[in-house]
């Protein structure tokens, strides 16, 4: 089974290494020309999509992704959203409106929210467990406007919708592919149940097969079987010891930035966050180079588990994923453009073919 | 104060005729058509396009998104109904694509007429609701777009907590609101709100009614609202040829509605279609050429009533209708594409040198 490279574009060069200014000229909200060579750069640099983030502060992904595929070629776009937000039955037919304009290029990335903080700046109340509750009617609703051929109605504890219906079903058939994140027990069940695509951060890969065992565990009596995605952070150099060099100096960085802190102080609210602080808590490294003090120092807002070595043991570790399940690789640097070329060039390539190499021989054996 | 001219874009080559509604709402996506059609529309000096807003239809946005990367000048009107989508949100998703379209889209706020519609989306609000929600949800729209700090807002419908956002309008002072609604509680939220009041083609008298009474309390905060009235013109290169073609499109609507030539089943909610089906009970023709038998045949769900005569003919209406205070002009054909080309070509042109005309006699005097 081919590998697949998911990368992120955004609509500014912004990263943990930048500061909180977002008034200045270089950190404007909306940088076009950026994103253009962002967008380009995945494009051209072997990456088969692109996932774009999801704030209750930030510009409009579907809006983003809009932009991006007019400006590319065949670059896939990865868009997150976060269910209640907007009825399940418009951001369905938006999702379809989209996947025609781009001719089947997209996927709705669906994260439930893990900061009540965030979810109330956009107007929503709803307490954690529930917000996965509403997920599961609002991926109910989704699918039904995607695929049923007469209108429908729908009577659920958050939603309730009669005689819904969309003239504009995807095309992508059977429907666009949802993928999904979250690392607490309902969002397992909820994941488990609707995900094509179900999302983990960077963790050790003896816990990333856990966690696949897990959630296959709980789709099998929905009779699914969704894929697995890993996110993680390469950071490469031209020898291990260079590359540990660029490591500790954004880590430094970084640490400037927050007032000289290693250890975040803030106790995030995300289970997925909370995971990769005991990762951090238990080693710097595991697995000989994942590198987890980039997640302490940040207090893991996000996926911030790094891989640091040359492009080939860097290869070797996502291949070492790649081999208990993991089908899809979301990687991303400090650097966003420069690194989304040298991954295109120098890592990407590599995996592929080890993993073609691999598809052949297991093909010859059988 | 030149004219504004609007156009109509949909997604896919149907005939609105064959709907049931008379509208370029609904149907499914086609990209090349869209692209077609936007184009046309720019070449024949459409100022704007209007993008239609239905609970099976796409979304405007995305619509607007792809047609904007199509074209160069033409701007946007995308329809947009309160109450689907968080207005912070709403508020990124314009500014978000603001940015795009280099400045090139405004809303237009339809606030929902008919419950079956509404509860398709999963909204069970009754009408007077729906724009009271309206009301908090344009106030939360424009805060985003101009509030430098993060605000709360406590509202019957809304309350949010330390909304922002970083990305403010391209636009200065703001992406433009349009707004519709016929009712006495949609006059009070419209005239609070708009930029632009939209108004359905009534008679140049009854608008001119319906401008003073917008202004008026719309005066009361503050605000100088413009206006836009819709109408559909059916021309023909002689007055005879024009009415034989409009008779033609009337037999076609009620043939496909069982020859039905009152659309009598369905009384409908909303004020703006009530108004324009009294109109049609009282006369066929208002104005030597407003023609209501398409209203009437349809149950005027839209904006239905038609101009039919010579481009200088109705060229001449719609001055009319300028000089009552409507300095926007939607108008879209029964034949969409082509109707397009021939406003831009016979209509438009008459009308604008006619505006600057009496401009610069203004100008003189």
């Amino acid at each position: 089974m081919p590998i697949h490279f998911i990368g992120l574009i955004s609509t500014r060069p912004a990263t943990e290494l930048s500061g909180g200014n977002f008034f200045e000229p270089a950190n404007h909200p909306i940088d076009k020309a950026f994103l253009r060579d962002i967008a380009r750069a995945h494009d051209q640099g072997d990456f088969d999509r692109v996932l774009i983030g999801y704030s209750a502060g930030s510009p409009d992904g579907f809006g983003i992704a809009s932009y991006a595929a007019a400006h590319t070629e065949k670059l896939n776009f990865l868009v997150a959203h976060r269910p209640g937000f907007v009825a399940p039955t418009l951001a369905a037919r938006t999702a379809a409106t989209l996947d025609h304009f781009t001719q089947g290029r997209i996927a709705v990335h669906t994260i439930t929210g893990g900061s009540d903080a965030d979810q109330q700046r956009d107007g929503d109340w709803t307490e954690k467990d529930a917000r996965y509750q509403r997920t599961d009617e609002y991926l109910d609703i989704v699918r039904k406007t995607w695929t049923s051929p007469d209108p429908f109605d729908y009577e659920g504890q958050f939603y309730r919708v009669k005689q819904a219906f969309s003239e504009v079903k995807p095309f992508q058939q059977p429907h666009i592919p949802l993928y999904f994140g979250g690392s607490s027990e309902p969002a397992i069940q909820v994941g488990a149940k609707h995900a094509d695509v179900f999302m983990l951060f960077g963790e050790p890969v003896a816990a990333i097969r856990e966690r696949i065992t897990e959630v296959r565990a709980a789709a099998l009596p929905y009779g699914r079987f969704p894929e697995f995605s890993v996110s993680l952070r390469p950071i490469l150099g031209a020898t291990e010891t260079q590359a540990w060099a660029r490591a500790h100096d954004f880590l430094e960085r970084i640490v400037a930035l927050r007032g000289g802190q290693r250890l975040a102080t803030v106790q995030p609210q995300a289970v997925g966050a909370q995971r990769l602080l005991k990762f951090a808590a238990d080693g710097e490294i595991h697995d000989q180079r994942l590198w987890t003090a980039i997640a302490a120092a940040t207090g893991a807002g996000g996926n911030s588990t790094c891989l640091v070595g040359t492009p080939e043991q860097v290869a070797e570790s996502l291949l070492s994923y790649y081999e208990v399940g993991v089908k899809t690789i979301l990687i991303r640097g400090f650097e966003p453009l420069q690194d989304a070329i040298d991954y295109g060039r120098d890592l990407i390539p590599l995996v592929r073919a080890e993993v073609a190499r691999r598809d052949r021989q297991s093909v010859a054996v059988a | 104060m030149p004219v504004e001219f609007v156009g109509m874009i949909g997604t896919c080559h149907a005939s609105e005729l064959d709907g049931s509604t008379v509208s370029l709402t609904g149907g499914s996506v086609d990209p090349d058509f869209v692209r077609h059609f936007a184009q046309t529309h720019e070449k024949s000096g459409f100022d704007r396009v209007l993008i239609g807003y239905g609970s099976n239809g796409p979304d405007g946005f995305s619509v607007a998104s792809y047609a904007a990367s199509v074209t160069e000048t033409l701007n946007f009107l995308i329809a947009h109904r309160p109450g689907f989508v968080a207005p912070t949100l709403a508020a990124r998703k314009a500014v978000t694509l603001d940015h795009f379209s280099e400045g090139r889209i405004a809303l237009h706020i339809i606030t929902g007429g008919n419950d079956t519609e509404q509860q398709r989306d999963g909204d069970w609000l009754d009408h007077d609701a729906r724009y009271r929600r309206t009301d908090e949800y344009l106030e939360i729209l424009r805060r985003v777009w101009t509030s430098v700090l993060p605000f709360d807002f406590e509202g019957e419908f809304y309350q949010v907590k330390d909304a922002f956002s970083e990305a403010k309008p391209l636009q200065d002072p703001g992406i433009p609101l349009y707004f519709g609604g016929a009712s006495g509680i949609a006059v009070e939220v419209g005239a609070k709100h708009s930029d632009v009041y939209a108004l359905w083609g009534e008679p140049v008298a009854a608008v001119k009614e319906r401008i003073a009474e917008v202004r008026n309390i719309a005066h009361t905060f503050g605000r100088i609202p413009r206006f836009s009235v819709s109408l559909r013109p059916i021309l023909g290169s002689t007055e005879a040829k024009a009415w034989e073609r409009a008779q033609s499109i009337l037999e076609r609507v009620v043939d496909i509605r069982g020859g039905k030539r009152i659309r009598e089943s369905v009384q409908p909610q909303s004020v703006g279609s009530q108004r324009l089906l009294d109109f049609a009970a009282q006369a066929e023709i208002h104005d030597k050429r407003l023609w209501t038998p398409i209203a009437a045949a349809t149950g005027a769900y839209g904006n239905t009533t038609a101009l039919v005569g010579t481009p200088e003919q109705v060229a001449e209406s719609l001055v009319d209708y300028y000089e009552a205070g409507a300095t926007t002009l939607l108008i879209r054909g029964f034949d969409p594409v082509q109707d397009a080309i021939d406003y831009g070509r016979d209509l438009i042109p008459l009308v604008r040198s006619e505006v600057a005309r009496r401009e610069r006699q203004l100008a003189v005097a």
